[in-house]
This record gives C-alpha cells, sequence and structure tokens, in this order.
C-alpha cells in the first residue's frame, strides 16, 4: 500500500469508527415505531378499536387526528409473519388468497393513513408465504 | 505471476484456497437452512434464499475486511490475502443472488416500473421515522459490481496499481451501506438481542482491526532523519539474512536488503497490488512479495524474464559496518551495484 492510501485508509475509518456506531444505535432504538411524538399524540383521537380478530394475531386501532385519519395495526408478539402487510378491502377474505379489491395499505409498526371509508375490513398478509393471516371488520362514521 | 492474461492463472494454491472457500459456504448453506426452518417453519424458498444469500454475503464482506488489518498484524494471516480477490467475486455473487431475488418478489411483480418502486417505494413512510434500506442495499450492490468487475489484474494493470486501489476502496463506502441496509432493513423485524449483539460484535471487530493496523503503519510512516539526503538503516547484521530492513524516505517506503553477502535496495511498493515487499524474502536470488508473490531482481528492481514489472531503486553504502540508503528514488528498473558485505 502507498502512503497516500494509508493515509486516506485511516482517515475512512476514523469517520466509519464514528458513522458505523451512529447508524447501529439509530437502527435499534427506532425499532417497532411509536406513531406519534407526544405533543402529538394528545392531539390524537381513537375513533374504533379493531376486534374481533379472527386468530388473534394482532391488535389495532384507528386514530384521528387534525390531519386526517390513521391506522395503527402492532403485531402480536407470539405471532412471527414474515414480511406482513397490511390491506384495506370491502369484503372478508374467504381463503388464503386476498379478495379482489384489496388495496395495500402499508406494513405493521407504522403509522398508516387510512383512507375515507366507513367499513369494510382489514387483513394482515404475508407475503413471504402469500397468505392471509388474520382479518378483522371495522366501521367507522365517515369524516 | 503470469506474463500474460488468462482467465484465472490457476496453481495448487489457489485451487485449496477456492476448493476451502467452496467448502465454507456448503457448511454454511447446510446450517442455514434447518436452523431457519426451525425459527420460521412457514418460511417459503425465495424468503430461504434470500435471507441465506444476503447473509452469507454480509458475512463474507466481514471475512474480506478484516484480511487486510490481520496480515499486517501477524504474517500467520498472509495466506488468506493470495486469493483475496476471488473471495470478493463470490461475496458479489452472493450479494447479486440477494439483491435479484429481492427485486424481482419485492418490485417486478407491482404496475410500477420496478426501479423506480425500487427507489421511491419507501419513501411514504419518511415522515414515520423509516429509513429507505433498499436503496442503500441497492447503491451498495452497484459498487460491488464495478469492483467485482474491475477485479482482474487486466484492469489492475490497465488502470495502475494505485488507481485500481483507489477504486477498490469504494469497497468501505460499500461496506457503510451494507451497515445501513441490514440495520434499517432485517434487523426491524429480527428482534432477538443475538441478531443485534452479532451484528454489533462483527462492526466493532472490523473497525478495531483497521484502526488498530492503520495507527500502527502510521507510526512507521513517520519520516527518517536524514544526513545530506541518506537515511542511516542501522548496523549490517541488523538486517536478517534474506530478509529485509525497512526505512521510510521523503515519498514512500524503502526496503533494504541484505542476501548473498550483498546489499540493495528498493521501493517497498509492489508493482503488481502495491504490496510491502520489505516483509517478504529473498528466494532464488529474488525478491519475493508476501502477498501474491511477484518477483524482482535486487540489484535493479526488475521481474526476471519474461516479466516485465519494474520497482525503483535505490543507491546504498556502507560505512564502518553501517549502512546507509540514500533517500532519491532511481528511475524504476535502474541498476545499482550491490553493496559487498564482509561474510
Ligand atoms: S502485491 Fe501482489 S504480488 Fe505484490
Amino acid at each position: 500500500m502507498i502512503r497516500t492510501h494509508r493515509r486516506r485508509h485511516l482517515s475512512f475509518f476514523v469517520v466509519l469508527a464514528v458513522l458505523v456506531p451512529v447508524v447501529f444505535t439509530w437502527s435499534i432504538t427506532r425499532r417497532q415505531v411509536v406513531p406519534f411524538a407526544e405533543n402529538e399524540k394528545s392531539a390524537t383521537r381513537l375513533i374504533a378499536k379493531l376486534d374481533p380478530w379472527q386468530k388473534k394475531a394482532a391488535t389495532g386501532e384507528i386514530l384521528e387526528s387534525d390531519t386526517g385519519r390513521f391506522l395503527q395495526i402492532v403485531l402480536n408478539p407470539d405471532s412471527r409473519i414474515a414480511d406482513p402487510l397490511v390491506y384495506i378491502s370491502s369484503q372478508a377474505p374467504n381463503s388464503q388468497a386476498l379478495p379482489n379489491d384489496a388495496r395495500l395499505l402499508g406494513i405493521p409498526g407504522t403509522l398508516i393513513t387510512f383512507p375515507d371509508l366507513s367499513s369494510g375490513y382489514l387483513i394482515v398478509y404475508s407475503l413471504a408465504h402469500e397468505q392471509v393471516i388474520d382479518f378483522v371488520p371495522f366501521e367507522v362514521k365517515q369524516l | 505471476m503470469t506474463s500474460h492474461y488468462q482467465a484465472v492463472g490457476w496453481n495448487g494454491q489457489k485451487k485449496r484456497y477456492d476448493f476451502t472457500l467452496i467448502a465454507c459456504l456448503a457448511t454454511y448453506f447446510a446450517l442455514f437452512v434447518p436452523i431457519a426452518l426451525w425459527r420460521h417453519p412457514d418460511m417459503t424458498a425465495e424468503t430461504m434464499i434470500i435471507r441465506s444469500f444476503g447473509l452469507a454475503a454480509f458475512l463474507l464482506l466481514h471475512v474480506i475486511l478484516a484480511i487486510g488489518p490481520l496480515c499486517r498484524l501477524n504474517d500467520a494471516f498472509l495466506p488468506l490475502l493470495y486469493n483475496r480477490r476471488h473471495l470478493g467475486v463470490t461475496m458479489f455473487l452472493l450479494a447479486f443472488v440477494h439483491g435479484t431475488l429481492s427485486f424481482i418478489q419485492f418490485h417486478v411483480l407491482g404496475d410500477i416500473n420496478p426501479f423506480v418502486s425500487l427507489l421511491t417505494s419507501e419513501w411514504h413512510y419518511l415522515a414515520y421515522g423509516w429509513v429507505p434500506f433498499q436503496p442503500l442495499g441497492a447503491a451498495a450492490l452497484f459498487i460491488l459490481f464495478l469492483m467485482a468487475a474491475t477485479s482482474h489484474d487486466f484492469w489492475l494493470a490497465n488502470l495502475s496499481a494505485p488507481t485500481w486501489k483507489a477504486l477498490h476502496m469504494g469497497v468501505y463506502f460499500a461496506y457503510f451501506l451494507m451497515i445501513a441496509h441490514v440495520g434499517f432493513g432485517i434487523l426491524q423485524s429480527e428482534v432477538h438481542p443475538w441478531w443485534a449483539f452479532g451484528f454489533g460484535s462483527g462492526f466493532s471487530l472490523i473497525l478495531t482491526l483497521h484502526l488498530i493496523a492503520g495507527w500502527r503503519e502510521r507510526r512507521h510512516d513517520q519520516p527518517s532523519e536524514l544526513a545530506d539526503d541518506w537515511i542511516r538503516v542501522g548496523l549490517v547484521d541488523e538486517i536478517p539474512m534474506n530478509r529485509a530492513r525497512i526505512v521510510c524516505g521523503s515519498g514512500e517506503r524503502i526496503a533494504v536488503f541484505r542476501y548473498d553477502n550483498k546489499i540493495s535496495a528498493v521501493s517497498n511498493v509492489c508493482q503488481h497490488q502495491n504490496g510491502p515487499l520489505g516483509e517478504g524474502r529473498v528466494i532464488d536470488g529474488c525478491i519475493t512479495c508476501p502477498w501474491h508473490g511477484y518477483q524482482y531482481l535486487p540489484e535493479n528492481g526488475q521481474s526476471p524474464p519474461p516479466f516485465t514489472e519494474k520497482i525503483p531503486t535505490f543507491q546504498v553504502r556502507v560505512d564502518a559496518n553501517i549502512v546507509w540508503v540514500n533517500a532519491q528514488p532511481l528511475p524504476a528498473g535502474t541498476h545499482v551495484s550491490p553493496v559487498e558485505i564482509e561474510p
């Protein structure tokens, strides 16, 4: 290795020695995102508790704030679901496949913008296994 | 060392090296599959392939990054360096399978352009603290592709070793991107503390090794004191037979060799991949690089025919049993008569 490269190499690693632990700590601490900052939380209202789930694989609620409606779904820690996604549909799934009109909303554990719909079904689907894991009916008043 | 280009200049050592690599990978997959099925009995084949290849590439990158500093710290690791390029290309291929299958599974089957989907699908979640880990992985894969594509000696010779080295330092940026890709990707759903512990231990080891090795090298790079352009190397007997003592000139390091009752000095920088010639030995009358075995004649810094590599040489003198080397390099390949010493 020549001298300038050695120097550059050491500088890279001094920078990496700072950046990598920061990225690591950040990635670990942001797991299971809490969707609202404290001051925003007080401005949200619970408008529907999601129940009953068919297999109790998740819990969830629909919230309302000044900026709109949000859905929050948390998976039951015992249910190991690979690549879970949340869909919305007007019908309950009657097999392991998604209903034809199912629309992707987002992923569990994050705050999902909720569409302007008053009733239907929310479905937790495993993309890895290509099957419906659980679903729950919902009903909310129109905005 | 070959005098012409071929895809791979196979020899016994390279074959053994690659066989060991394949055996290690086979063992890894043989362990990964049952453990993954035990933990996630419903895992599909696609998910299994994506995860196993991704983890294999990530682990192999750690091995690759550890080899350089380990060799700086202890000669016993030098055999690992010999064919490190094959490790690099293998690591790229593993990452490529992981990336391509993820791309197909998560982006190709939708109704928007898959590349647009790859780059934009996660941005909707930025407001909720989500970090788009897939574009980070794609960027790392692109860098690894450039490095794998230029890994052959053809590129090394045509780009010149310093440029090639600078290009291949991109691996450190790729490593950083992969750390972020893994941290904001799989580590978000694999919440068992062992995963975080393994991940943290891996990068801590790499960073520590590189910092220690880099720090030691920095100490060796302090320029030696000059007396009228001459550097004091030490007593003749302080240079081990068929080996070198390294001193630091105003530019690069100089390797002063003692062999056959003679003393000669050449640049410490091998023309192949800039390996440290002064840590090699004189074998069959030639200075032999410890990294991949390139050879140079001590008196003129030229590789023996039919090879054409050349390195700078330096004038040497011995006064009252003390060896001195001139700090000014002579043009690569210049003949300098060795200083004869008492047997
Ligand atoms: S660096 Fe490869 S033989 Fe010297």
